[in-house]
Formats: C-alpha cells, sequence, structure tokens
C-alpha cells in the first residue's frame, strides 16, 4: 500500500507515462492554454521569445537612421548653404521647449529671403513649423504614445504647388524597429484602384547583437489610372562591439547601392566614408532623327570621404569627393549669444564654387535664459558647466 | 540621298574611318569601371579612417 | 475611411467636399504656426505678449 498523498500537491501525484502533470501555466484553466493547438503556439511563441531574450539583443535604431552617423552626422550636405544669412533664434523657455526663430537670407537660390519659425517640444510632444516669405508651410508634429510608439505627421503646402501630407508611425521592439509611412494617400474602395500615392513599409531586425538586417517596402501610384510601381530594399548595419565604428549597406529599389563607413576617431573627433553606386538606363536616340532606338545601361558612382571635429566653441567640418568637390562648413560660437557660420565648395573638374556665410544670434525671452545665457543661474550666480542651448 | 531611310546608327559616322579602341579605353567606358574605382575608394577609404594616420589628424587636446 | 461610389455623389455634395477639403488647407496654412505659438505661451512661465513672441529682439 502506497502512503497517501496530500491532494493539493498535485504533482506528486503518479501519472500515466508519457502523459505530463498539468503545468502550472495549464492549471489556471485559462481556453487558450488548456487547448492543445493553441498552447502549441502560445508555447511556441514563449519560446522563440525567451529564445530571443537570452540573446540580449538590443534595437537597432530605426530605418531612417540607418546611415545617419555618416550622411547627417560627418557630412555637411545638410547643413549647407549659399550667400548670406542670418538667424535670430529667441528661446522662451527650455523645458518644455519653446522657441521662435527669424531667418534673414540673400542671394540664395534655395532658402527664402525671409522665414520663421517655431518650435515647441516636451517629452512626448514635438512641434514645429516653418512659414517663409513665398508662404509656403512647412509642418511636422511628432507624438509618442509610449516608449515603443511614436506618430508623425508631416505636412508641406506651398501657393500654387500640390500640398504634401506625410503619416508615419514608428515602432520601437525590444530588438527590432518597424515603420510604415505613407505620402499623400487617397483611399477610393469602390474602384478598382483602392490606394493611391505612396507607401513604404520597413523592418529593421537585429541578427546578433551588433548585427541587423533590415528590409523596405515601396508602392506608389502617384495618378489614378497610371500602372502602380512597387519596389524592395535591402538594408543591413553593424555596430562593432565598442561602438566606435559602423557599418551600413542599402541596395535600394531604384538601383542605387550604398555603402557607409563611420568611425569615431576620438572624443571630437569623427570620421566617414560613403560610396554611391547608382544604376540606371538612359535612352540612346538615333544621331539622326533623334528618336530613341534602345537603351543603354549605365552606373553612376560617388564616393565621399569627410570628418567632422567637434570642440566646446566650434563645429568643423569637411568632406572631398570623388567628383572633385571639396566642401567645408565652420560654425563658431563666439559670443555665448552668437554663433557665425561659413561655409565653401569648390567643384575642382568644373571650377565652380560656392559661398555661404551667417550669423546666429540666440536671444532669450524670459529673464531665467537670459542669465542662462551669460554663463549665470537665476540667482546670478555663474554656472558650473557652460550651458547647452 | 538625304539618309533619311538608312539603317540607324549607320548614318552618320559610317563614312568616317572608325579607330579601333584598345582594350583598356573599352574597359573605361563600361559600367564595371565605375563600379571598380568606386569600390576600391570606399576601402582605401575604410582602411585609411581604420589606420592609424587618422588618428594622427585628431589633435589631442 | 469609406467613400461613397461616385456615381452615388451628387454635383452638390462633390462641390461641398472639395469646399470642406479646400478650408481644411488653409486652415493648416495659416492656422499652424498660430497653433504653435498658442501651444507654448501656455506652457511658458512668464506669458511673453504677442509683440515679444514675434518679435526677435530679446524681451528682457
Amino acid at each position: 500500500m502506497s502512503t497517501p498523498v496530500a491532494l493539493n500537491d498535485f504533482s506528486k501525484i503518479p501519472t500515466i507515462p508519457g502523459v505530463s502533470p498539468l503545468t502550472t501555466e495549464q492549471s489556471r484553466q485559462s481556453f487558450w492554454s488548456s487547448n492543445p493547438i493553441s498552447s502549441f503556439i502560445i508555447d511556441t511563441y514563449k519560446q522563440i521569445h525567451s529564445h530571443r531574450q537570452s540573446l540580449s539583443l538590443s534595437n537597432p535604431g530605426t530605418v531612417e537612421d540607418l546611415n545617419k552617423e555618416v550622411s547627417r552626422d560627418v557630412f555637411l550636405n545638410q547643413y549647407f548653404f549659399t550667400g548670406l544669412r542670418a538667424d535670430l533664434n529667441k528661446a522662451f523657455s527650455l523645458n518644455p521647449a519653446f522657441q521662435t526663430s527669424h531667418t534673414f537670407s540673400i542671394g540664395s537660390n534655395t532658402l527664402p529671403t525671409y522665414a520663421f519659425s517655431a518650435l515647441f517640444a516636451n517629452d512626448d510632444l514635438f512641434v514645429q513649423g516653418n512659414l517663409d516669405s513665398d508662404y509656403s508651410l512647412s509642418g511636422r508634429l511628432n507624438y509618442g504614445w509610449n516608449k515603443n510608439n511614436i506618430s508623425k505627421i508631416n505636412v508641406q503646402i506651398a501657393n500654387g504647388q500640390p500640398s504634401m501630407c506625410q503619416l508615419e508611425q514608428d515602432f520601437k521592439g525590444s530588438d527590432f524597429s518597424a515603420n510604415f509611412k505613407t505620402l499623400n494617400p487617397s483611399f477610393d474602395l469602390f474602384s478598382e484602384e483602392v490606394f493611391n500615392g505612396v507607401a513604404v513599409g520597413s523592418l529593421l531586425q537585429n541578427i546578433t547583437p551588433n548585427f541587423a538586417l533590415g528590409l523596405e517596402v515601396l508602392y506608389s501610384r502617384s495618378q489614378k489610372g497610371s500602372p502602380a510601381d512597387a519596389g524592395v530594399s535591402y538594408l543591413t548595419r553593424y555596430v562593432s562591439p565598442k561602438k566606435d565604428w559602423i557599418f551600413s549597406g542599402q541596395m535600394q529599389a531604384n538601383g542605387a547601392l550604398v555603402a557607409s563607413f563611420w568611425r569615431k576617431v576620438s572624443a571630437n573627433v569623427e570620421a566617414g566614408i560613403e560610396t554611391t553606386l547608382q544604376a540606371g538606363m538612359i535612352p540612346i536616340t538615333d544621331p539622326v532623327m533623334g528618336t530613341p532606338i534602345g537603351i543603354q545601361p549605365t552606373i553612376e558612382g560617388s564616393t565621399t570621404i569627410g570628418a567632422k571635429y567637434e570642440y566646446r566653441q566650434s563645429v568643423y567640418r569637411g568632406t572631398i569627393d570623388s567628383n572633385g568637390k571639396v566642401a567645408c562648413f565652420l560654425e563658431r560660437k563666439i559670443l555665448p549669444t552668437l554663433s557665425v557660420l561659413f561655409c565653401g565648395e569648390i567643384d575642382q573638374f568644373k571650377q565652380e564654387s560656392k559661398l555661404g556665410c551667417g550669423l546666429q544670434f540666440e536671444t532669450a525671452g524670459s529673464q531665467e535664459l537670459l542669465m542662462m545665457q551669460q554663463g549665470l543661474d537665476a540667482e546670478g550666480n555663474p554656472l558650473q558647466a557652460p550651458p547647452q542651448l | 540621298m538625304s539618309g533619311m531611310f538608312q539603317v540607324p546608327g549607320q548614318g552618320a559616322g559610317a563614312g568616317m574611318p572608325r579607330k579601333p579602341k584598345s582594350k583598356f579605353q573599352e574597359f573605361r567606358e563600361s559600367p564595371m569601371y565605375t563600379v571598380l574605382v568606386n569600390g576600391a575608394f570606399f576601402v582605401a577609404g575604410v582602411a585609411f579612417i581604420h589606420s592609424p594616420l587618422m588618428e594622427m589628424l585628431a589633435p589631442e587636446l | 475611411m469609406i467613400s461613397l461610389p461616385s456615381y452615388i455623389l451628387s454635383d452638390e455634395s462633390k462641390e461641398r467636399i472639395s469646399k470642406v477639403w479646400n478650408m481644411t488647407h488653409t486652415i493648416a496654412h495659416y492656422g499652424w504656426i498660430p497653433f504653435i505659438l498658442y501651444l507654448g505661451w501656455t506652457h511658458t512661465a512668464n506669458k511673453p505678449n504677442l509683440f515679444n513672441l514675434l518679435s526677435p529682439l530679446p524681451s528682457v
């Protein structure tokens, strides 16, 4: 005769061989966990999830920031301007951030003569708007629902031009980032062409703690009745274990291959290189008739190498590219409230040059900020660290 | 004859003597050249940025 | 967003839709900056007046 077992201890009840007793999960009597099919799916999911957790992968960053370190930090393309400009920034408060800015410019083909912009940002909301002298508006609004979900709206309205509206949703998982965006979407459920506009979905997944692979799918139909266009881009990014160098590569749907490399050389020096190969087709025209008689594949390539030196009072950027362009951008804070900008570019092959000079004034809209700009705190005592405005 | 009804591509250059292109020139005009040159630039650039030469360009403060 | 098939919509309602759309467009165009300024103004402690908000000169 066996010894009686306490009834509340289910784990000691003898079982038929091959059939395991209910686990604590199963004994909770939920339909989903006791049902063999769904429990198999849930278990498999949990297994994969715990395996994913055990790999201790981190978030790879967004697809948009894939080669941010090179193309937006080191290179000066997005800072470059021509002609003369003056920015008058006025900060009203730092937390939440609220500032307005007036930009005057002459001698530039791209910058408007005057633009007013306003910015407001707190922990989960970012709103920015820019209205220029041609009455064209560009505005953006980002709202973070929680720390993993960000919705973005981007609007551009110009007089006499079609306006542009882009809706974007960013999702950050523990080891992947997904993004969905659509440009000028319109729906027509009762015609054959349900969706018009551009839709882009992308996913970047960390495979190992340092290596991420990604995919971007694009679908576009610009006008009703015109054939739709679709494409897939492949992305990859490798961050070194010490995070001091990054390699990223893209194979884009339009036939471009982009490889970039970034390295933090020392605490205030960064260097980067980017190579772009763009494959395309050019039509061959008949020399006599001028009619197209065929197409010829071409590849255009360019390589840009650059460095950025960042110090407390100044930032220097310089690039050289394989098409013979040498460019630099210098930014120096000469007073706590005044910075000077200089940028220049020389095209050695075409014998062209561009030049830009600018002044940036920082003014204060409140007493506290005015004192901070002069290196004092609200009571008039000197601050320990220089203000990061 | 205006050349209107000739085979396209034969009209203008047909009369001129065509110089035979050398192998190198042919290679220079092919898309492969761009790929190789830029590939070499990229590899050289990465090697340069990764080398101690780049560190020498970073001033010690 | 579900839109009705185009043959159900009368010309009148089509016109109304395009009028509403144009109005939204104009409101977004000229209301965006005032909206940000208002948002900032309500969150700033010293409540700067309109002239201070718009002038580039330091207001203190």
